[in-house]
């Protein structure tokens, strides 16, 4: 397969029996703000970076450490050894018509790397959800995904499916990736919560909860809030406060 | 203001592409420039001028110092050469973000080519985000790649902190040359209005990069800052 995208590596070891986290760009940003919460509170380890022109471009400075000096762009990759998992962070929106080619590259290079599985996290309109007392995540487990037989015991809802195809209203490309990964034989679990766009930090701890019950990440004898730390980047998430001369 | 039980899409969403649409744009266009071009053999550093007061400056400005040698209209990209040397600008303003991985394939042998980029942008000061409490009328801020430029360009601006981003064209170009492992400095100007007293520094970089001289800042037309016309 013909490679689209610039990859940089800063570490090309082997991601053996890792699973491979990845957030859909979807309402609320819930699967970025989770893996952001994941990457800061295990401090994930960067291992490589992504240019494609299937993304809009971004630049910053390190979200997750203020005395870093590196650039940080839009698609980044981040690994914690002990826990075994890599998370594919995005700070932008894919194009639509550019899309399918960059996951199914993402997905390739992953699969050359031997990860065992893809943990995809979305989100979907609230006001889709039709059973209104029933959780409000949705998980699709595909063949062969070992979280499949954990995922029954939680009290979550297998999402519901008339049409053949997943369809995840306002969950961007979690379906197409979900594809991907069936056509390549890859196991794959997605995990979406139905939200609103307002301030979706609170959707995020939920999202990093109900990830515990399939994926145990940080240690159940300790609450598990506690144990989330913020990335740096959240600080004036909702603008800076008002200036002085204003009073 | 809306309706009650009307669903409303935050501002900084409208550009996404709604993916729950079948006629989402699939095919893949490919933005040209407008003449045959040629890259040159040497490029000494790159200029890439965001925003509509860096684009409408170097359109006033006089012939005799760069000359346009390509354009293309519909993302409003214009490409300068410096005359007295090998330095190129690139100007655009006023397009569509989801258009900026396409412009920089235009931009690519460019931006391949030339030994450094730098980038400028202009930003609303509101945009800004910062915890201090005063209140500037104009922040200069940059970023960096991890390959340090070779050259000197003595810029003491702090690094744009977190949760400040930058995102388009000169982002993109940024990005680009992170991952080829090439120099390039990104500067963000964030500027109340475009009054002579707040675009004092930013012509002071355009004279220190000598895009131009003291005596073309002097030419910062009043047409730039009025609103009399569209």
């Amino acid at each position: 397969m013909e490679k689209n995208c610039i990859w940089k590596f800063c570490d090309e070891n082997p991601l053996n029996e890792y699973t491979l986290i990845v957030p859909s760009v979807a309402v609320g940003n819930v699967g970025q703000l989770s893996c952001d919460l994941l990457i800061s509170s295990l401090s994930m380890v960067k291992v490589a970076s992504v240019y494609s022109t299937a993304q809009i471009p971004v630049i910053g400075s390190d979200p997750y450490n203020l005395k870093s000096g590196c650039l940080s762009t839009s698609c980044e990759i981040y690994k914690s050894v002990s826990k075994r998992i890599c998370v594919l962070q995005l700070k932008s929106p894919l194009i639509f018509k550019y899309a399918k080619k960059f996951l199914e590259e993402i997905i390739e290079i992953f699969k050359e790397k031997i990860i065992k599985d893809v943990i995809i996290l979305s989100s979907s309109y609230a006001h889709e959800k039709k059973h209104i007392l029933s959780s409000p995540f949705r998980y699709v487990a595909s063949e062969g995904s070992s979280y499949s037989d954990k995922i029954r015991n939680v009290d979550i809802v297998k999402h519901e499916d008339d049409t053949g195809e997943l369809k995840i209203l306002g969950g961007g490309f979690a379906s197409l990736l979900y594809k991907i990964c069936q056509e390549s034989n890859l196991p794959c679990l997605v995990l979406y919560k139905y939200c609103s766009e307002g301030d979706n930090i609170p959707d995020a701890y939920d999202m990093i909860k109900i990830l515990m019950t399939v994926c145990p990440l940080f240690s159940e004898e300790k609450d598990l809030f506690t144990q989330l730390k913020q990335p740096v980047s959240w600080t004036l998430l909702f603008g800076r406060p008002p200036p002085q001369n204003v009073y | 203001m809306s309706t009650f039980g009307e669903i409303v899409e935050p501002v900084s969403r409208t550009t996404w592409e709604d993916w729950d649409e079948v006629y989402a744009e699939e095919n893949v266009t490919i933005i040209q420039w407008q003449l045959p071009i040629e890259i040159p053999k040497r490029i000494e550093t790159l200029f890439i001028l965001e925003g509509k007061f860096l684009s409408d400056f170097m359109k006033v400005q006089s012939r005799d110092f760069f000359k346009l040698i390509n354009s293309n209209i519909g993302v409003n990209l214009h490409l300068y050469q410096l005359t007295s040397s090998d330095k190129y600008i690139c100007t655009v303003k006023d397009y569509n973000l989801l258009k900026s991985s396409e412009i920089i394939e235009l931009l690519k042998p460019f931006i391949y080519k030339s030994e450094d980029v730098i980038t400028i942008q202009t930003k609303p000061i509101m945009e800004y985000q910062t915890a201090s409490l005063g209140m500037q009328s104009w922040v200069i801020r940059q970023l960096t790649t991890s390959v340090p430029s070779k050259k000197t360009w003595d810029l003491n601006f702090a690094k744009l902190e977190q949760p400040n981003i930058l995102s388009g064209v000169t982002a993109g170009a940024i990005c680009l040359r992170e991952h080829i492992n090439l120099s390039a400095t990104a500067l963000v100007c964030y500027i109340e209005h475009i009054e002579e007293y707040q675009t004092n520094e930013l012509l002071k970089l355009l004279e220190k990069f000598e895009i131009i001289d003291d005596t073309c800042s002097a030419k910062c037309s009043g047409i730039l800052s009025s609103n009399l016309y569209i």
